[in-house]
């Protein structure tokens, strides 16, 4: 038999599947190195074609809130989409806090990272917005560059006035140990929110706390309010009628227990803002990490994407006792364990698969599945989304890769912007959709201007744009 | 085609997963302008672009009639500005560069592609970012692109024969002479 031709040899890597070839692949060595270089040089495409993916790895809520808006749409209820990647379905577990929704999505980047204040409430407020639901809301698309401008001036404005001595009380409740530009950043990014107009007191913004789930545990996690103000409504937090500003709990997905991890979808944490029971009001201008919080009390449940501040009793608790303690979280990038499951549509699981965690155009990790259709488990350092860290490269973030399922007889799955918490665990759940042939039909050439159109041609029925 | 996941019910669902074809036309935006700051803005224009013109859309495959929208805005963006094909923005680049941690061979490789990527015609990048990342075939190529199926396979096969020459010159000049 005739050796696999380049073109061949491409078209197999790429998911075509000649049944009367295979065999003579898995015999012939020239054949098998050939196909060994092309699946090597696919593998260094798709990593070097999704390089820029901290660059074009966009909010896709905002983008259909946009869309929404101005197509006079109703927001979506409960929708949730289990998708990312081209050909796959993937749920992320226990990707943490950092950045990835109910959904398994990231969020924009600095959206809600304040803290919610949750005023008064009892910790365990009840229900809060599903966070499917919570993103429809429309708000502003996230424009990066106009975000960086306005992080930059603000910072430059914000450090004269530092230097003039002039009190920022608002600032001065977030800042902390840290330093004043990035805690003017979180504070603009929650006004990116989606309850962006909600008012501010103490410097606290309010967010619901469907949003504060969502947001990056790796944000600041202010938790006092200065002056211990009487808190503001949330939606899910109840009547107001405390004292103190909790830390939001959002930082605890890391802390997800293990059966949930197999879930699918992160829930983004919880939501709900461990709301100090009134101890704490009034004297707690503390901050206290989000990491603090996570290992008091963990995120609240979310099963049908409804989540429940079940456990921030304690935390709020903690947070108001906690004074003026300060954590800080750990930066740069994040370090991931986890493993991939690959399964064909109809659920089977799928072995042989190859695994690749890239980002920036550099292989993270790399494995194939085994019988189960599991990887060995994979362990690696996520860099740190470049669009998340912005101009401040030390500042906290989640970390993002690029995972790519290549399988002969597949189309190969690549999901973007995984979302990745430092210290998470992750298993993305990848779905394989079959493979169709690159070019089924015979391809007839269009009439040649002024000739008559060849036998069997027929417009294409594009594309008008 | 529908939605891989749950019930989704977004704009464009009936045409596909709404994430895939944003996904797509990001990368594509993000690869002709070379600019990040554009992406979200000119995604979502396109997007809305997309939507508005539905009523348009005469069948085929409908990811290559987005790709082929994104395409033509882009290029009427970068024309507006008379700006120049620019090099890839220095922050992605310099996640792209191999640093002294990176040991594993074909790390470089990647490297070496990523710059072969950034000598290729813009069409040609944009032909291997729609046929090896997101699948799309040869026929859905050609119509985003304007060109025919044919044309569009031989740059394929040739862009690839740069990028295999250009793996199989590093193999070689790695290989240590014997005797």
């Amino acid at each position: 038999m005739k050796h696999l031709s380049w073109d061949e040899a491409w078209e197999m890597v790429q998911g075509a599947d000649p049944g009367e070839r295979r065999a003579h692949v898995a015999d012939c060595p020239v054949c098998g190195e050939r196909l060994r270089r092309c699946n090597d040089l696919q593998r260094a495409l798709v990593c070097a074609l999704t390089a820029g993916v901290g660059a074009t790895g966009g909010d896709d809520e905002a983008l259909l809130a946009a869309l929404r808006r101005e197509l006079g749409h109703p927001p979506m209820v409960g929708a949730s989409v289990a998708g990312a990647g081209a050909g796959a379905s993937v749920g992320v577990a226990g990707a943490g806090a950092a950045g990835v929704n109910a959904a398994g999505r990231r969020r924009e980047p600095f959206a809600g990272a304040a803290p919610s204040t949750a005023p008064g409430a009892k910790a365990d407020a009840g229900p809060v917005r599903p966070a499917s639901k919570v993103s429809t809301a429309p708000i502003r698309v996230s424009r990066p560059g106009a975000r960086r401008w306005v992080r930059a001036a603000v910072g430059v404005g914000a450090a004269a006035c530092v230097a003039a001595g002039v009190s920022w009380p608002i600032l001065q409740g977030r800042l902390g140990g840290r330093d004043l530009a990035s805690a003017i950043a979180v504070a603009i990014g929650a006004g990116d929110a989606r309850d962006a107009g909600s008012p501010v007191q103490g410097g606290a913004q309010r967010t619901d706390a469907g949003h504060g789930g969502e947001r990056n545990g790796a944000a600041v996690a202010p938790s006092g309010e200065e002056r211990g103000s009487a808190g503001l409504p949330t939606a899910a937090a109840g009547a107001p009628s405390g004292d103190s500003v909790s830390p939001s709990g959002d930082a605890s997905a890391d802390a997800l227990p293990a059966s949930r991890r197999g879930a699918g979808f992160v829930t983004g944490g919880a939501g709900h803002t461990g709301t100090a029971d009134g101890r704490g009001g009034g004297t707690s201008g503390s901050e206290v990490s989000t990491e603090q919080v996570s290992t008091r009390g963990t995120a609240g449940h979310t099963g049908s994407g409804i989540v429940h501040g079940n456990d921030s009793d304690a935390s709020g608790a903690g947070a108001g006792e906690a004074g003026s303690t300060t954590v800080q979280k750990p930066v740069g990038p994040a370090r991931v364990k986890g493993q991939v499951e690959v399964r064909a549509a109809d659920g089977t699981p799928l072995a042989g698969a190859t695994v690749t965690l890239s980002a920036g155009g550099r292989v993270l990790a790399s494995a194939r599945t085994q019988n189960d259709g599991q990887t060995p488990v994979l362990a690696f350092t996520a860099p740190a989304d470049p669009m998340l860290t912005g101009s401040d490269p030390g500042a906290e973030g989640p970390g993002v890769a690029v995972l790519t399922v290549q399988l002969a007889g597949y189309r190969t799955a690549v999901v973007y912007q995984v979302g990745l918490a430092d210290g998470a665990w992750i298993h993305p759940v990848v779905t394989l959709q079959p493979a169709v042939r690159a070019n089924p039909g015979r391809v007839v050439p269009g009439p040649v201007p002024g000739a008559a159109p060849a036998p069997g041609w027929t417009p294409s029925p594009t594309l008008q744009a | 085609m529908g939605c891989y996941g749950v019930e989704c019910h977004e704009p464009f669902c009936a045409y596909g997963c709404f994430r895939e074809h944003a996904a797509m036309v990001r990368h594509l935006v993000y690869h002709i302008t070379r600019d990040p700051n554009d992406v979200e803005d000119l995604t979502q224009e396109i997007m809305l672009k997309a939507y508005r013109s539905l009523d348009g859309y005469r069948g085929g495959s409908f990811r290559a009639w987005l790709a082929r929208i994104a395409r033509n805005h882009c290029y009427d963006v970068l024309r507006r500005r008379q700006t120049d094909d620019l090099p890839l923005a220095d922050e992605v680049l310099a996640t792209v560069e191999p640093g002294p941690e990176d040991v594993v061979v074909w790390r470089e490789a990647v490297w070496e592609v990523a710059q072969a990527i950034n000598r290729l015609p813009p069409v040609d990048r944009e032909i291997l970012l729609l046929r090896h990342v997101h699948q799309f075939s040869y026929d859905e190529i050609a119509a985003a692109v304007n060109m025919r199926p044919g044309a569009v396979r031989t740059r394929v096969v040739r862009a690839r024969r740069k990028l295999a020459d250009l793996v199989d010159g590093r193999e070689i000049r790695e290989t240590p002479e014997l005797g």
